[in-house]
């Protein structure tokens, strides 16, 4: 079975029950995500072998965000333990009108201060098909990007597919450094993914005519924007997400593939959020699976967006779907009627 | 008059437990409490009847604001509550785990690099020196920083000559510095303190003093003008049960003040017990100045009270208190229940 390794990040999720807001909340609902961490729960749902690599401390807090992973299945053996603490992001669900918030508390998190030594990337890498990561991890710090570097660079050598999600955080790092530093990670990334905006927001390539806000996506300038993307970093393939938020409450769903030659556009979604965290990542997952299983390129983008847009009905950042249940959702039952 | 009985200077921490007598390792919820050693005692004496405030510094963010609210909350003014609008600036947190024996409990600190390591002097006005009876501060507050500690002893400084009363409680936190460290720290404002709060074990191994309980308390009175000290007596049977009394010296008067222990506590939350009992003897400094057996039992009757609730803060009313107060004097029959 192929075998996938992600790294960066796992965090603890501190979110309100419900829609009660952080200043009124008397608990939280602990749950664990990352984006890379949210890819590998992903793939050992869809029955995948795949490993998380990150770095956590020592202590309980550390040990319960192992857990987190392992009783989905995912091979947290490489795991680096040591620092000082967990990072944490609190989220704030929004409903209609009323956006999500997120307060990150991730700094000085035992991965953003760890350093090259304390990965092994020849031995991590032994029997690996594909290694995917985010530029969630590089935006940790220059330590981190350090750590990318020679991860790639590792995994090129062994001929292992590399994906990479550009994930732009606004609250970690400017444009211009993500520009910089991905500029560089993306010469051997094979297979981009990015959403509608992270490549203006990265590398400035815009769709024309188009407007996230208002919920207006335009196909031809994200055909642009693709094909912008494989000529100026030789990308095998690129995979574009395309989100129209009508609300915070609800979302058009749908993506496209670019594989270099041809355009394959995915079915349009219309999603009623229950949590959004995480969508992204699932859309990954889903495009991970379904190359590594060698579907024909437009059954990859179905199944990618199915993934995904199941992905948006469960809480909690980890995709937890069967791929019995995106195939069917990719062979048309998007009814919602209770399956029996 | 000033505005104020007791200020407080210290850091504001968001506490996340498990539900009761789960485990931080199984548990999918953790409860939100704001506590801090300094909040603690301001909320407790807010309890009491006290005119409270909190120093301190929050970020400027619904995780901030959360604790804001809590503080409004248990009856403390935030007239000197100031906000870090820093887009990494954080609340302090600790996780904690409640034991049961033979498990003890638990607690992973989180707090560095917080929005209350900014704080600064240039924070506060003028006034707030002239607001208050009485200011009361922690060690931990001298431990979290350099920047925390200079602001704290610039405020001592600035309090005593305003005229309050100086209040501190050594707590010693060995996570956060050394006893040496703690040692030469807390002698140097040594002199500025009135009401000081120092237990047994800290007196012997962080200030090295030896002899009798007594004979060290007094030698804090002999080299320092402290004029009341005051030790906690705490035995720990089990982590969910207790007895707690404390002793009390009036250096001016040369007497110790005491009585019987609260025997048997039973213990659902021990944090912060420490920090109500400094509330209840404030409380009763503040309000009793002639009688110090008064501070003696206010402090260890809401010492025992705050063991029995859960959460860093005190909930109670002065009413309950007194109860607590009578049936612990009382030698004959006891009320099963209050109907």
């Amino acid at each position: 079975m192929a075998r996938i390794i992600t790294f960066g990040e796992i965090m603890l999720r501190l979110a309100p029950e419900g829609y009660y807001r952080f200043t009124q909340a008397d608990k939280y609902g602990a749950t664990y995500g990352g984006g890379e961490a949210n890819v590998a729960v992903s793939l050992a749902n869809f029955g995948m072998d795949t490993a998380f690599v990150t770095k956590l401390p020592k202590h309980e807090i550390g040990q319960v965000g192992v857990n987190a992973l392992r009783r989905f299945g995912v091979d947290t053996s490489l795991i680096a333990r040591g620092g000082d603490r967990v990072g944490i992001y609190f989220l704030e669900k929004g409903a209609s009108q009323r956006p999500s918030k997120v307060v990150y508390d991730r700094a000085g998190s035992s991965i953003a201060a760890a350093t090259t030594l304390d990965f092994d990337w020849n031995q991590i890498f032994e029997g690996v098909d594909w290694f995917h990561f985010t530029g969630i991890t590089p935006a940790l710090g220059d330590n981190v990007v350090a750590i990318c570097l020679e991860a790639c660079k590792a995994a090129k050598e062994k001929g292992i597919t590399i994906s990479c999600d550009l994930n732009y955080r606004n609250k970690l790092w400017s444009k211009e450094k993500a520009g910089q530093v991905m500029g560089e990670l993306c010469r051997f990334v094979d297979v981009c993914i990015v959403n509608e905006e992270d490549a203006g927001d990265v590398f400035g390539i815009k769709a024309v005519d188009t407007n996230v806000t208002t919920g207006k996506v335009n196909h031809e300038g994200y055909k642009d924007v693709a094909r912008q993307l494989a000529e100026r970093f030789g990308f095998s393939k690129v995979a574009i997400t395309l989100r129209g938020s009508v609300s915070a409450n609800d979302n058009n769903w749908a993506a496209m593939l670019y594989d270099g030659t041809k355009f394959y556009f995915s079915k349009n979604y219309r999603i009623h959020i229950v949590d959004r965290m995480g969508g992204g990542d699932s859309f990954g997952a889903g495009l991970i699976y379904a190359s590594l299983k060698g579907f024909e390129p437009q059954a990859v983008i179905e199944y990618a967006v199915a993934a995904s847009c199941l992905k948006h009905s469960i809480e909690g950042d980890f995709n937890q779907v069967s791929v019995d249940e995106v195939l069917k959702l990719v062979g048309g039952d998007g009814s919602g009627r209770v399956q029996r | 008059m000033e505005k104020f009985d007791l200020l407080t200077l210290g850091e504001v921490l968001l506490r996340l437990s498990p539900p009761a007598s789960q485990r931080i390792m199984n548990s999918t919820t953790f409860d939100k409490h704001v506590g801090g050693a300094e909040l603690n005692v301001a909320a407790g004496g807010a309890l009491l009847g006290l005119n409270t405030g909190i120093i301190s510094k929050l970020p400027d963010n619904g995780i901030g604001y959360f604790a804001r609210n809590m503080i409004g909350f248990s009856g403390v003014k935030d007239d000197y509550l100031v906000y870090d609008a820093h887009k990494d600036s954080r609340l302090g947190l600790y996780y904690y785990e409640g034991g049961a024996h033979p498990i003890k409990p638990s607690i992973t600190y989180d707090r560095k690099n917080t929005a209350m390591g900014t704080i600064s002097i240039e924070d506060f006005p003028k006034e707030m020196y002239e607001s208050t009876r009485c200011f009361h501060i922690s060690g931990i507050t001298l431990a979290l920083n350099r920047q925390t500690r200079a602001t704290a002893t610039t405020m001592i400084k600035r309090f005593k000559s305003a005229g309050a009363l100086i209040s501190f409680d050594v707590n010693f936190r060995g996570n956060l510095w050394s006893g040496e460290e703690a040692k030469s720290c807390i002698e140097e404002i040594l002199p500025l303190i009135d009401i000081f709060f120092c237990s047994e074990s800290t007196a012997r191994l962080t200030f090295k003093r030896t002899g009798s309980l007594k004979e060290m308390m007094q030698g804090f009175c002999d080299d320092y003008p402290v004029s009341i000290i005051i030790s906690t007596m705490r035995t720990v049977h089990s982590p969910k049960r207790h007895s707690f009394t404390s002793l009390l010296f009036d250096s001016r008067s040369n007497q110790f003040y005491e009585e019987e222990p609260y025997i048997d506590i039973e213990v659902i939350d021990r944090i912060g017990s420490g920090d109500a009992f400094v509330a209840g003897a404030l409380y009763g400094i503040l309000t009793y100045e002639n009688d110090l057996l008064k501070a003696v039992e206010y402090g260890n009757a809401v010492s025992a009270l705050k063991n029995t609730v859960a959460g860093d803060l005190l909930i109670s009313t002065l009413r309950e208190t007194d109860e607590i107060i009578g049936s612990h004097k009382r030698t004959g029959l006891q009320k099963e229940m209050n109907r």
